[in-house]
């Protein structure tokens, strides 16, 4: 049931990102999928999500898959060094990611934009690790 | 401690593996997007997913009865219009100008197209700075062509697929037109500024710019007749900077369509 709503909420985001926010909520829900699962799957979602988004929006079909996937892959290049699975390392991830994705694909008032998305990130992060019981503990995790 | 099922993070080299086949298969869609069989395909995909956007739009632009308001507004936007013909046609009398250029557009001339996205930072409350529309170029749709709604130029296109297109609002950051005062006849660029407002620069000192002038097209068409015609509307000028010191000076000019409140738009089809 959770897994469904948030098949649901990635659609909406993709929807809502093509149709009326220039915010990034498709790298947002990745960005927090991503560390909050740390499973392969994140790549393909990434990869299939990028393509969907480049159809609806005009735009060179291939370059934000891309994108999704080099960012995502640096960022859990991270889980070596560092506990990834934290608030302040979401929130950080998404203001760079914003401004990265923002300076690519020209998006307006930059720096708001970024910050904005660093506090949705942190949110959605926040209530996706209470309901599907993930923990940040140490690298283990309760499935 | 509670007993649970436990799980190590996963293997290092399986995520690196994945990564590297994703991001293979990318770059090859990058290209193969780029040729024809690739476009066809992407045809398809977006024939299939469009509709899901377009319902998204209408769902939050709604089906809007046209109310009063909105009346008064089409007819002021249409009264505009007019006046800049009106002024454009005094102009040539008084120079004596032997050909009458007609800025009106043949509707044969014009595609019809839906808005199926615009996109701002906050919807509803952003000036936003493009749109997605439903033709691309199978319609005919090229890149560079204006788009207009009541003679008024909105944007140009900026990208186009098999079935899509999108559009920079002239109010977009890096859009820019030739211009002219359609009082005064003073030449200048248009620059879009982004936040809903456009910049008419580089005109000479000494001609005149007024408050509520209207600006409109300069024009830019080859000798096939494809580019911008002339004295298409594109927005009032609401203040003037004008120093002596200067070599230049500009004005602030703001369109006269509200796009967030349009639903279908034309496509200038000069061909």
């Amino acid at each position: 049931m959770v897994l469904f709503t948030f098949v649901l909420l990635f659609i909406l985001a993709l929807l809502l990102e093509s149709t009326l926010t220039t915010v990034p909520l498709v790298l947002l829900a990745l960005l927090c999928l991503a560390v909050a699962r740390k499973k392969t799957w994140i790549f393909p979602l990434a990869f299939f999500s990028g393509i969907l988004l480049d159809i609806l929006l005009v735009r060179v079909v291939g370059l934000t898959s891309l994108f999704f996937l080099v960012y995502l892959f640096f960022v859990l290049l991270y889980d070596r060094k560092y506990e990834i699975r934290t608030l302040p390392f979401i929130m950080v991830s998404a203001f760079v990611g914003t401004l990265l994705y923002g300076v690519l694909f020209s998006l307006p008032m930059l720096f708001i934009q970024a910050i904005i998305s660093s506090f949705v990130a942190g949110g959605v992060f926040m209530i996706f690790t209470r309901t599907t019981g993930v923990r940040d503990s140490k690298g283990f995790q309760r499935v | 401690m509670r007993p649970g099922r436990f799980t190590l993070p996963q293997k290092r080299g399986k995520f690196v593996s994945t990564f590297i086949v994703f991001f293979i298969l990318s770059i090859i869609f990058l290209i193969l997007f780029q040729t024809p069989l690739g476009s066809s395909f992407g045809g398809f995909l977006d024939s299939t997913i469009r509709p899901f956007q377009r319902s998204t739009y209408v769902l939050y632009a709604g089906e809007s009865d046209e109310t009063e308001r909105e009346r008064l507004q089409k007819e002021n936007q249409r009264l505009h219009v007019d006046l800049a013909k009106q002024q454009e046609l005094e102009r040539e009398i008084k120079a004596l100008h032997d050909q009458f250029n007609t800025p009106s557009i043949s509707p044969e001339h014009l595609i019809p197209a839906q808005i199926v996205g615009i996109k701002g930072f906050v919807p509803g409350f952003s000036i936003p700075s493009e749109m997605i529309l439903d033709v691309g170029s199978r319609q005919g749709v090229r890149i560079g062509q204006v788009v207009v709604s009541n003679d008024i130029v909105v944007g140009r296109i900026t990208h186009v697929s098999a079935q899509a297109s999108k559009v920079d609002l002239t109010t977009k950051e890096g859009f820019s037109l030739t211009a002219k005062d359609s009082h005064t006849g003073a030449l200048g660029i248009i620059q879009g500024q982004g936040g809903g407002i456009m910049l008419l620069e580089n005109v000479l000192l000494s001609d005149t710019l007024e408050k509520d002038d209207l600006i409109v097209t300069k024009g830019s068409m080859d000798e096939q007749g494809q580019g911008i015609p002339p004295n298409l509307v594109l927005g009032k000028i609401i203040s003037v900077n004008k120093k002596a010191s200067q070599l230049f000076q500009s004005a602030e000019v703001v369109p006269l369509v509200d796009v967030s409140k349009l639903s279908t738009v034309f496509i200038l089809d000069q061909s």
